[in-house]
């Protein structure tokens, strides 16, 4: 069995380009850019978001030696340049060894098919709708020639794909392998919230007592996992020791007021990695500013961890980036662990009155080992990665 | 790997496979499209949650039910693929997005089109609360599935598992495949008969759909049918004969196997467009010169999860210790669509898939149980 280094990553979101931009808006250095109306995605529905700055030409655009056909979606547009950057950084070249790839995705690039609805002869445009083309289009761009996963679970999409890449580093059956995921916004994934009375009319506060709903962002986030072998030699930036997903088997959208999945998925990746919840320096939470879900965290998290480990969720200045999300916070959550800072729960005023867990409000120095990142997703899908700081032998 | 154990096998498809089995004269089509035979649904699923499923959920939860039942234990984990995944509910909310101004819209079809519904609506059926996993990856989102399955059983946390995949068709899925065509090819130039698909002419094939579902353990037990001994696939953008060759055989050695331990290949071959699957297929039959080729594509149709179908054949197959004539390649190309029962218990099956969709192939290596 293989250990699971970490040797790159890379990330797009509505602050920044590049994954290690995103490091002064998380220490409070700079301040976020404000959520607002989507420019993008074809929606009458004027809650505030936290889209990616550049239009779909300039992202077609942002990597010179991509030619990506014109009928793409935005999503696969914000795929492929999480994942080169990260391919980039691991120092992988594709054609001297075949690459696996595990990706993700909720709408597979809807928002093209939506604007497309009424024409459906319109060819290529639709199989955006269906098909695998975001997996396929980035292992044909990138020249992967290894295994190509989708993964589709909601909202813990993208933390599934870490650990099914995980999982696989672990077992031999990868030795290098590019996982993450993204989706751009959408009218459908907005009006879909807003059907559920759970869309934030002035941007969300997670955790706080007065939240009122998610923001939905777009972004999309890559790692590289490699193992001992493929890694000797290379800047390894930090290791997967933990990682869990369970299901609460409750309820389509929502969680059990207890937490119950969300504790199991926690509980069960503290088994893997065989340390102790007092062994952990900071959790990256959920956390979308749901009124029931994240209570339900919290609760989870107060069972299992008390009140002194350090809590936040970034989604106050992401937005809930769908399928993004779970490998955006897993950057998010290294890059907290390499700089040793425990990164502030945005947007925070009046923390929930139900629990005490210790929610931080500005970004401040720790020493720790290992941190926790969640995410999860309807359908009661519940996944929990644990990451390790790499100490140089 | 460790090889897992596949104890039970359940299929919903166009043919009467849901109590019968693939041992009976071949169910015709001519329409544009092979529809799955409904089973009582309400036997199955709770006539309160029926009635807001989707075909594609009815499907899926009631031949999962089914394997569960075979099996004779619940699960402990689950893993389904899918190509389309929850499309109608997804077509549905966005229809109502369009026509209702994105106003006063009901959320019960957004809360139902995420593609992972099935693995979710299983869970909550049978109370299974462990490791939940779908996959969304076209024509091998099944292999997806079963792969994860595998290496599941593999790590040792878990003792089983269920996996399936499962598709629908549906008005737009209709649509959007005839005018794409690049997985389908031609739909349908002129009413042909599935009964036709592999005669010498055909240029085209039938849209279909279905629901195959499997339990599987870490331990080999009485009830066991097969063993599943790998599942691979990969991107052969650069293909060759060559490269083909290379890399079935070192799949092959992975397993201490050569080509000629296998005595049946189930191909994924449609039948139409002879000039890829003459790429595509041809090519891959003369390295296993000593095996039968089967096909089943006349069977159920073609969709993106069909090779949960192969592996149900495969399963059958071993089960009854006879190989359908209606399924070889052999007895199809002369005309031939006659059932006709054949002693024959193959030691092992390779079933073999690949697509010109982005040049993906896949392969599923079976042994007999014992």
């Amino acid at each position: 069995m293989s250990r699971i280094f970490i040797t790159g990553y890379g990330a797009i979101s509505a602050m920044a380009n590049t994954a290690d931009d995103h490091l002064p808006f998380l220490s409070g250095e700079k301040t976020a850019p404000a959520f607002a109306p989507s420019r993008y995605a074809s929606t009458s529905l004027k809650h505030p978001v936290a889209e990616v700055k550049a239009d779909n030409e300039t992202l077609r655009h942002i990597d010179n030696d991509l030619t990506v056909p014109d009928f793409h979606s935005r999503s696969t547009l914000l795929h492929l340049h999480a994942a080169k950057q990260a391919l980039k950084m691991a120092g992988l070249v594709a054609d001297r060894q075949p690459i696996d790839l595990v990706c993700a995705t909720t709408g597979a690039g809807i928002e093209v098919t939506e604007n497309n609805y009424q024409d459906l002869h319109s060819g290529p445009l639709f199989k955006n709708f269906i098909t695998s083309t975001i997996s396929t289009t980035i292992a044909q761009q990138l020249g992967l020639q290894g295994e190509i996963h989708m993964i589709s679970t909601a909202c813990s999409s993208s933390a599934n794909a870490i650990l099914l890449g995980a999982r696989r580093i672990k077992s031999g059956l990868s030795k290098h392998i590019v996982v993450g995921g993204g989706d751009a916004l959408s009218r459908f994934s907005l009006n879909g919230f807003n059907s559920l009375e759970i869309l934030s009319a002035d941007g969300c506060k997670p955790f706080d007592e007065n939240r009122n709903g998610v923001t939905l962002g777009e972004a999309a986030a890559y790692l590289v996992l490699e193992d001992e072998e493929s890694a000797k030699g290379k800047n390894i930036l930090a290791e997967i020791v933990g990682y869990a997903n369970t299901n609460e088997a409750f309820h389509p959208t929502a969680s059990s007021a207890e937490g119950e999945g969300p504790l199991a998925a926690m509980q069960a990746a503290l088994q893997i990695a065989h340390i102790q919840p007092s062994d952990i320096g900071y959790i990256n939470a959920h956390g979308t500013g749901t009124i029931v879900n994240d209570l339900a965290e919290a609760v989870a998290i107060e069972k299992l961890f008390g009140n002194t480990t350090p809590v936040s969720s970034t989604k106050g200045i992401t937005g809930h980036t769908l399928a993004g999300c779970g490998s955006l916070e897993a950057i998010f959550t290294l890059l907290a662990l390499n700089h040793q800072q425990i990164w502030p729960n945005f947007n925070l005023q009046t923390p929930l009155k139900e629990t005490n867990i210790h929610l931080t409000t500005n970004a401040t120095s720790a020493a720790y080992q290992y941190a926790m990142s969640n995410s999860f997703g309807f359908g009661g899908n519940n996944t929990a990665i644990i990451f390790s700081r790499f100490n140089r032998p | 790997m460790k090889p897992s154990y596949i104890q039970s096998a359940a299929a919903l498809s166009p043919q009467n496979t849901f109590d019968g089995s693939i041992f009976e004269p071949l169910a015709e089509y001519t329409g544009d499209c092979m529809v799955a035979t409904d089973p009582d649904f309400g036997k199955f699923i709770p006539a309160a949650r029926l009635r807001r499923m989707s075909r594609f959920l009815k499907m899926g939860l009631t031949t999962a039910t089914l394997a569960i039942q075979r099996a004779g234990f619940i699960p402990e984990a689950i893993c389904v693929g899918t190509g389309n995944g929850c499309c109608s509910h997804l077509e549905k909310f966005m229809r109502a997005t369009t026509e209702q101004g994105e106003e006063l819209l009901s959320p019960i079809p957004f809360m139902a089109s995420g593609h992972n519904n099935l693995a979710a609506q299983i869970a909550m059926n049978h109370q299974i609360k462990g490791y939940n996993m779908s996959f969304l990856n076209g024509s091998i989102s099944f292999e997806n599935a079963l792969s994860d399955a595998h290496l599941l059983l593999c790590e040792g946390q878990y003792h089983n598992v269920i996996v399936g995949g499962a598709d629908e068709i549906t008005d737009l899925t209709k649509n959007v495949f005839r005018h794409i065509g690049d997985f389908l090819f031609p739909l349908t130039e002129k009413e042909i008969s599935n009964k036709a698909f592999y005669s010498e002419d055909n240029k085209s094939t039938l849209l279909g759909e279905g629901a195959a579902f499997f339990c599987l353990t870490s331990q080999p037990s009485e009830q066991t049918i097969a063993q599943l001994v790998g599942v691979h696939s990969r991107n052969g953008q650069a293909r060759s004969a060559q490269s083909d060759k290379e890399w079935l055989d070192s799949i092959l050695a992975s397993h201490h196997l050569s080509a000629a331990d296998i005595d049946l290949v189930i191909s994924g071959e449609n039948g139409a467009n002879y000039a890829f699957n003459s790429q595509n297929y041809s090519a891959v039959y003369p390295l296993f010169n000593q095996a039968d080729v089967a096909v089943y594509k006349h069977l159920c149709g073609e969709y993106y999860s069909a090779s949960s179908f192969a592996l149900f054949c495969a399963c059958q197959i071993f089960q009854y210790g006879k190989i359908p004539s209606h399924l070889l390649l052999t007895h199809l190309k002369k005309g031939d669509a006659e059932y006709q029962a054949i002693d024959k218990k193959p030691r092992n099956i390779l079933i073999y898939h690949a697509y010109n969709e982005s040049d993906i192939q896949s392969v599923m290596i079976l042994s007999c149980g014992s």
